[in-house]
């Protein structure tokens, strides 16, 4: 019986667990759909100033977070001369172990200092080179050539105005000709200018409100937010705007101290609705891209109606391009979830097994106390068994009666200490005698044999300032004399011949008292009453003596 | 409990007839002192005693004597108790 309930135990166990996977995997497959998808979104401007380095340096962190580049170069203008074209232009070249210098073709008129700055991640910079010229009247100037910063292989340029609206979309390559650089310029879609992935500026906080941080931007233009919700689920597919609005100063989402949107939940929560694919799409005004969030909204765990959005792992990264990202991260996300769940899994099943082992045990414990009161009944009711409820009642009447009639162990002790503290205070000096009885007795008792010292203290009167003594202390140990081993094998001898005596005198003490009892003492006149306590003899010479008084009385 | 209850009454009577004593005075301290310093000084003399007889069969001794001096007086004791139980043999 036991054996066929383990049995069905460990094979509903086993279906639980063979179960399990296919639970958790289904749940996670509903959950997969959430991951993000974070694209980019293109910067193709800057206001940094021409006199401003802060904004360089800005800018440099900036395109460091995103390139991960060990450091880069920055050309900064610094012109006071009127100009005929109002355009400063900037060129940065991302400057690391493959490629590296700066070229910078313009045109400018007056006394215009160039200076070179090498950037580094830690917003460190130091000056690599400077250069100051005083052409005027169109004067186009080759600073790269100037500045003997030829580099080769430089595959990126970035253009950087100090006004943003000049919207001068020209992106500038160089290649090596005849050791002559040629910098072409072409009109390039800045689509195919590094990416940014704003997923570091995007979050949200665990209140859900959706926040926008441009303070790490050097952009500050408007951009339009719009959050698109996706028929199938799939992005690119057909959509609906559901929400819109510009990211701009005038927002009133825009937190001028914090440099950040915050967009509360509650607006979101207005157009969301459980089960449905939402997008985030911040379109740059002068461009057509974006970079959108793609959520999924579905109810909260605790029933409460709030939407939550679900953004998968803010902390992942997209990448340059963010064209594999996506997949990366999905499979990544997948690889976590198999993990967690397995993991959970694993949880599920250690913490099911010891369920299990824990109910088999106690069930066992339930079932020896059952059969030992069993046990314990039977043995009650067996007349042969030493626990038969008859012997115990027999016992309890036993311990009854003598706890009726015999007193504590301590009790007679506490008496009498009771009785002789209460006579000492109460009788006084009458009572001295007894206690001082009590108090030999006890000193008697306390005597050992140990040791056999004797000691004789000093004896002395004083008189008028003067002292006499008469006998000085002394101590005497007598068994000192016992180191002498014949002296101390006689000594044996002599203590056990005192020890026979005393002995052989309790033998004569008690011989004497018990004739005195039971044979009676000779001479004394017996009663008739008392005549079964004596020996026979006494009683037949009682006998003869009563007869011979009434025979001499008759004559 | 019985034995202890009796004993107790008997306590509180005896302790009610002694009550009266209270007023005798106490002994008188220097008497205690004296008393004391006599009994330390012999009896922190008195291991010497060891030396001669085995303390442990005199004390020994002495119990099974004063057992046996008394044993006429706790037999009739007993046996007096015993009559005055109403048991019969018969």
């Amino acid at each position: 019986m036991k054996n066929k309930l383990i049995l069905s135990i460990v094979i509903i166990l086993s279906i639980f667990v063979f179960l399990i996977p296919f639970n958790i995997y289904k749940s996670y497959a509903v959950k997969s759909d959430n991951h993000s998808v974070i694209e980019s979104i293109i910067v193709e401007a800057s206001n940094i100033s021409a006199s401003d380095f802060s904004d360089a340096s800005q800018y440099a962190y900036f395109v460091y977070k995103n390139h991960e580049l060990d450091c880069f170069d920055a050309l900064i203008v610094n012109t006071n001369a009127t100009a005929t074209h109002t355009n400063s232009y900037f060129f940065c070249n991302f400057y690391n172990s493959n490629s590296s210098g700066f070229y910078h073709y313009s045109r400018v008129t007056g006394n215009t200092n160039f200076y070179i700055y090498r950037i580094y991640p830690d917003l460190t910079y130091n000056l690599v080179n400077s250069y100051s010229n005083t052409y005027s009247s169109n004067a186009y100037v080759n600073v790269a050539e100037i500045l003997n910063c030829y580099s080769l292989n430089i595959t990126n340029l970035m253009y950087v105005s100090d006004n943003v609206f000049a919207r001068v979309s020209r992106y500038y390559t160089n290649y090596i000709n005849n050791d002559n650089i040629v910098l072409p310029y072409l009109d390039i879609d800045m689509t195919d200018s590094f990416v940014l992935n704003n997923l570091e500026y995007i979050d949200i906080s665990p209140s859900n409100t959706l926040v926008i941080d441009e303070s790490g931007l050097i952009h500050i233009c408007p951009i339009t937010l719009q959050i698109l919700e996706y028929e199938t689920g799939d992005i690119d597919k057909n959509y609906t705007v559901k929400y819109s609005t510009t990211l701009s100063s005038d927002n009133s989402y825009w937190f001028e101290d914090d440099y950040i949107y915050r967009i509360p939940k509650n607006l979101l929560d207005s157009f969301c609705s459980a089960g449905k694919t939402y997008s985030f799409v911040f379109t740059v005004p002068y461009e057509h891209t974006y970079v959108a969030l793609e959520f999924k909204c579905y109810q909260s765990e605790d029933n409460t109606g709030d939407i939550v959005l679900s953004l998968g792992d803010l902390d992942d990264s997209g990448g340059d391009t963010g064209e594999d990202v996506p997949n990366e991260d999905s499979n990544q996300q997948l690889i976590d979830a198999i993990t967690q769940s397995n993991n959970n899994l694993a949880n599920t099943i250690t913490e099911s097994n010891q369920n299990v082992v824990n109910a088999i045990e106690e069930q066992n414990e339930t079932s020896k106390g059952i059969l030992s009161t069993i046990g314990d009944i039977v043995s009650f009711l067996n007349p042969f068994s030493e626990n038969f409820f008859v012997y115990k009642l027999i016992e309890l009447l036993i311990d009854a009666l003598k706890s009726l009639f015999v007193p504590s162990d301590d009790f007679f002790t506490n008496w009498i200490d009771d009785l002789n503290s209460y006579f000492g205070e109460c009788f006084g000096i009458l009572y001295y005698p007894f206690e001082l009885l009590i108090d030999f007795l006890n000193r008697v008792a306390s005597i050992e044999d140990s040791t056999a010292i004797i000691n004789i203290p000093e004896f002395k009167i004083s008189f008028m300032g003067h002292e006499a003594v008469f006998v000085k202390p002394y101590s005497y140990d007598f068994n000192s004399l016992l180191i002498n081993d014949t002296f101390k094998n006689i000594h044996n001898v002599y203590l056990v011949f005192v020890d026979i005596l005393l002995w052989l005198g309790v033998v004569y003490l008690a011989s004497n008292c018990l004739r005195s009892i039971i044979g009676g003492i000779s001479g004394e006149v017996i009663d008739n009453s008392v005549a079964s306590e004596k020996s026979y003899s006494n009683y037949v010479q009682h006998q003869n003596n009563k007869q011979r008084y009434k025979t001499e009385h008759r004559k | 409990m019985i034995i202890e209850l009796i004993i107790n009454l008997i306590t509180v009577v005896i302790k009610l007839i002694a009550t009266p004593f209270s007023i005798l005075p106490d002994t008188p301290q220097a008497l205690v002192d004296a008393v004391n310093y006599y009994l330390d000084l012999v009896f922190s003399n008195l291991d010497f005693i060891s030396f001669f007889v085995n303390v442990g069969t005199i004390k020994a001794v002495a119990l099974v004597a004063i057992a046996i001096w008394t044993l006429d007086k706790t037999y009739h004791f007993l046996m007096w108790i015993i009559r005055k139980l109403p048991i019969s043999i018969e």
